[in-house]
């Protein structure tokens, strides 16, 4: 059988529905009668089409009918927070805040992981903290000593000295991490308060929508 | 409440005779259903994804502009477009045994004065453009049935499905290509000629 180009079917399908311009259906019928090819393919096409049309219709297996004033009652007070566009804006806007939380906090917690300021500025607290664990070691002991007895009149106390040697006790969390785990749960929580309040509103709206 | 056209009906619902929609329902729910099947392909579904159109068409009845036929058509072809994206999404092998029913009643196109070689041609025809209709990509599908099955306009389905009048063209064009294909390899095609030339 000769293969007809995509072309030459398109303008049958057109021919089929009457949708070819004038011009072009009489090329297009002019070829018909001497390509029996493409009068083949014409009355396979027309062939396909009638045998679609003729499918019977169907009758739904039960009633579509619905009951209106059951709707209505089921909406209860809350139905504007599953119905669009407040059910679909809400569970999309918990989560993108919740992106947004953990963006801008981790963020910052990043940033101020890697800011060595901020590390000096929390030594400096701990030795201002007047119950502070300030421990040095024997040898350090000694050589403070030593020091004072050469300088008389300086402030002997550890903090002067040698800073970076007091610390001894691990440091407590500092407040920015704090505050980034703070919004990661607060972030998390919200994901998932999304997540149950979407499921709850698909099965809601699956119990309220049949009969 | 027969009487009246679909916009004096919508007129009445909007007025506060809800119960005045169940008209519209019973007007078109053959033919809400019959889209539904041929495009999901099973009754049980079709007949929830149709219901649950006429529910969305309920709700959103005030927002209405223009005739109340195409816009239902419209939101019962994007309920089966839905529920097409949701199956390929969760595949379901239903551990049913088979029956003929999800493929509609018993296809009868065949007068009564047909032979049983008619009758037979005609229901093996049909069954294989069942199934042939469910190996065909979802949007063809969805253009040759309006245009094929349900006899719309090119200007109507590109109002129902939302796309320009060529692409109506070429997704049909392409569907029924691919029709005929399915329908010679089948060697139905053959056998409906030669009746048809008999018959002549």
């Amino acid at each position: 059988m000769k293969q007809l180009s995509e072309h030459d079917m398109a303008q049958l399908s057109a021919l089929l529905d009457d949708a070819l311009p004038s011009a072009e259906a009489d090329a297009l019928r002019q070829r018909l009668q001497q390509d029996t090819a493409l009068r083949d393919a014409l009355v396979d096409l027309t062939l396909t089409r009638d045998a679609m049309r003729a499918m019977p219709v169907a009758q739904p297996p039960r009633s579509l009918r619905i009951d209106p004033a059951r709707l209505t009652q089921a909406r209860g007070w809350r139905w504007w927070l599953i119905m669009p566009p407040a059910g679909q804006l809400i569970p999309t806007m918990a989560v993108t805040l919740s992106l947004c939380i953990c963006i801008i906090f981790g963020q910052q917690a990043f940033v101020s992981s890697n800011n060595p300021d901020i590390l000096k500025g929390i030594a400096d607290v701990e030795l201002m903290a007047p119950n502070a664990e300030i421990a040095p070691a024997s040898s350090d002991m000694a050589a403070e000593s030593r020091i004072a007895e050469a300088q008389p009149g300086t402030d002997t106390a550890p903090v002067a000295v040698a800073p970076e040697l007091q610390v001894v006790a691990p440091a407590p969390a500092p407040a920015h991490t704090n505050w980034w785990w703070a919004a990661t749960s607060v972030a998390a929580l919200a994901s998932l308060s999304s997540a149950v309040w979407a499921w709850r509103v698909a099965q809601r709206r699956r119990i309220v929508l049949k009969r | 409440m027969l009487q009246y056209d679909d916009q004096e009906i919508v007129q009445i619902i909007l007025a506060g005779d809800t119960d005045a929609f169940n008209v519209l329902v019973d007007r078109y729910q053959a033919r809400a259903y019959n889209l539904c099947l041929r495009m999901l392909g099973d009754g049980d579904a079709a007949a929830d994804v149709a219901q649950d159109a006429f529910i969305s068409a309920y709700r959103h009845l005030p927002s209405l502009r223009g005739e109340f036929r195409p816009w239902l058509m419209r939101i019962v072809a994007n309920a089966c477009r839905d529920a097409l994206r949701s199956q390929k999404r969760r595949p379901t092998v239903s551990m049913d045994i088979s029956r003929d029913e999800d493929e509609g009643p018993d296809l009868q196109i065949a007068d009564d004065n047909d032979g049983p070689e008619d009758v037979l041609l005609h229901r093996e025809l049909q069954q294989t453009i069942v199934v042939a209709l469910r190996s065909i990509p979802d949007d063809q599908r969805e253009v040759i049935v309006l245009s094929d099955i349900e006899g719309r306009s090119y200007q109507e389905i590109a109002d129902i499905t939302g796309i320009n009048i060529g692409t109506v063209k070429s997704r049909l064009n392409r569907a029924r290509l691919r029709m005929r294909e399915l329908l010679l390899a089948a060697e139905l095609l053959p056998r409906v000629r030669r009746h048809t030339s008999q018959n002549e």
